[in-house]
């Protein structure tokens, strides 16, 4: 009984309930299923973007990774397709004066049919010069004494004038120098005379072709270790303060000394653990003049269409293969006339530590001594 | 006539000369010192090696050219010194026209100039003949001597013209330099303000491309001045 009377007490008290729910239901039911379905529709458009954000972070990647594995980014102008380094500014303000250089000389380069001219340029791009002024075999001015052998010869030039590192094992190797204007056989020559790496010693001095193989085409891959050794090769006490300088301390100087002592193998002289809370300057490339010159010598030897054929090589030769390439002979022949001509100082190394002054000199003085003698009156004064 | 125009020169220049020919002789025996002192030394094989003799000679190659600009100097205002003083009264009694006159004085330089570097070849010379070069490395004293002798007749000649002209014109001259050194860029980039492509312009860029690159009047004090090279 006392439960039916609960029960019964219950469905009075919640018929004003349900009256209410009613009438909640009948006046805000439009008002909260708008908002229900605008917040629905918000959802969606956030999920949207966030799909759409994550697609165009993966598109974003994907063009950088494009262009990391293209070597940089391209730009054309005129026949010069140039790849740049991404963090490079546009070239075009440099590169016009010197395409207006040539086509004072040779026309309209649009009108030429040339197939386009690669051009590579470095993180840090100097300022870029029109090569000087020369004459060629006919008599005719051009822009670069080699441009006798044709716009091709002359693009590639450019290239060469231009390039300081070029993204290849071979500009990694030759750390940029022997491209151009970077090539400076002076310094290649200078290196050359400092060298105490007893296998450089066997390559220059006695002509040993094998040892020239191992002194010149090390590869740096960067490691401490292989820098180590590379140190080691051309330590002693009078280069001690330019070996500090980039970034030896004097334990790892005395250790080094001591390995050369002993003939101890870099890996087993204790050495690196001297380098434990600081790795070797990459910057420390006491060969990069003379593998520059190599690669000079190798582009002089290859002439016309050196370039061109380190292009079509597939991915992945080493640096012998791209010597091959760009000298069109075998690695062996071209270090062996390299090392001679170094040593002789014959080709392109004759007299470059010995060129007596031009006649030009001269005749700036004669034209001083004109400027004195060039009145008649005296001056008072 | 020349002999007096000559010796009347070098009374003016003699003084200021005496150490600019000490040094022109001193200078190649101390590029070479080196390698005297690593014949004696424990260690001489690091101490004569190529790397210690070519850093030593491009050390002691920076004054070189510094020494060819003074010895020029010198000698080219001694030549007047003279006529300023005395307002051209020796010259304008001659029976000879000015350029006439001129070009005696300024063969007399030249005279001096030779001798000078004389002093320096003789100095290069023996530099070179006492030095104990490892392989690889050659002595050039007499490429150096030309350089030097070309150096120094260019900066007699300059300062020969300059002083040939009243003293004011020269100082005016100096001082326009010495003004364009100091407050020439700073002038640029401040205008460059108004006028961008004004404050583009690298003043000592353009100097240097102007007076020294591509043979320009003073590229033979820049280049290769070592006693001992590859």
């Amino acid at each position: 009984m006392a439960t039916l009377v609960i029960l019964v007490g219950l469905a009075v008290a919640s018929a004003p309930v349900r009256a209410q729910d009613a009438l909640i239901t009948a006046a805000e039911r439009a008002r909260l299923e708008a908002e229900m379905t605008r917040l629905e529709n918000r959802m969606e458009a956030i999920r949207g973007l966030e799909a759409s954000a994550e697609e165009g972070r993966e598109r974003q990647a994907e063009r950088a990774l494009r262009r990391i594995q293209e070597g940089g980014l391209t730009e054309t102008i005129g026949p010069l397709v140039i790849r740049r380094p991404s963090g490079t500014p546009p070239v075009a303000a440099q590169v016009l004066p010197v395409l207006a250089a040539f086509e004072a000389t040779l026309g309209d380069l649009d009108d030429l049919e040339i197939s386009p001219i690669h051009l590579y340029l470095p993180a840090e791009l100097g300022p870029l010069r029109p090569p000087p002024r020369a004459r060629s075999e006919s008599g005719a001015p051009v822009w670069y004494r080699y441009s006798d052998a044709g716009l091709r010869r002359i693009g590639e030039r450019v290239t060469a004038h231009i390039i300081a590192s070029v993204p290849t094992p071979i500009g990694t190797w030759s750390a940029g120098a022997g491209w151009g204007d970077d090539y400076r056989p002076l310094a290649a020559l200078r290196s050359m005379a400092m060298v105490a790496d007893p296998t450089g010693l066997r390559c220059l001095q006695f002509g040993d072709i094998d040892a020239c193989a191992r002194f010149l085409l090390v590869e740096d891959d960067g490691s401490d270790e292989t820098r180590l050794r590379a140190w080691r090769g051309y330590y002693s006490l009078s280069r001690a303060r330019m070996l500090e300088e980039h970034g030896a301390t004097i334990p790892l100087l005395q250790c080094i000394g001591r390995s050369r002592r002993t003939g101890l193998p870099v890996p087993r002289t204790g050495c690196l653990r001297q380098l434990s809370r600081r790795s070797i300057s990459a910057d420390f490339q006491a060969d990069r003049y003379v593998r520059g010159s190599v690669v000079a010598y190798a582009l002089e030897r290859g002439g016309p269409g050196a370039l061109d054929r380190i292009e079509r090589l597939p991915a992945g030769v080493d640096v012998g293969e791209q010597l091959e390439a760009i000298s069109g002979m075998p690695t062996r022949d071209l270090i062996t006339a390299w090392r001679a001509d170094a040593m002789n100082g014959e080709g392109m190394f004759e007299k470059v530590g010995g060129d007596p002054p031009g006649p030009v000199s001269l005749l700036w003085a004669g034209g001083f001594a004109l400027l004195a003698l060039r009145s008649t009156r005296w001056r008072l004064g | 006539m020349s002999m007096q125009m000559l010796k009347l020169h070098w009374r003016a220049a003699r003084w200021p000369m005496l150490p600019v020919l000490v040094a022109a002789f001193g200078l190649p025996l101390m590029a070479g010192w080196s390698t005297w002192e690593a014949s004696g030394a424990a260690d001489s094989l690091e101490a004569t090696s190529a790397w210690s003799v070519i850093d030593g000679a491009a050390i002691w190659g920076l004054g070189f050219p510094v020494l060819a600009a003074i010895a020029g100097a010198v000698i080219g205002l001694c030549a007047w010194t003279w006529d300023h003083r005395h307002d051209h009264i020796y010259a304008l009694s001659l029976p000879i026209a000015r350029w006439k006159y001129v070009a005696i004085k300024f063969g007399g330089g030249t005279i001096l100039v030779a001798a000078t570097t004389g002093v320096f070849a003789l100095g290069a010379g023996l530099s070179s003949l006492l030095a104990d070069l490892p392989v690889g490395i050659r002595g050039y004293p007499g490429n150096l001597s030309i350089h030097f002798f070309v150096a120094t007749q260019t900066a007699f000649a300059l300062l020969f013209a300059l002083a040939s002209g009243t003293m004011r014109t020269a100082t005016i001259f100096i001082g326009a330099v010495f003004a364009l050194v100091i407050a020439g860029q700073p002038t640029l980039d401040l205008l460059g303000g108004f006028w961008a492509p004004i404050g583009a312009i690298d003043l000592g860029q353009l100097a240097h491309s102007l007076l020294i690159e591509n043979d320009g009047p003073l590229s033979i004090f820049s280049g290769n001045w070592m006693l001992f090279d590859v």
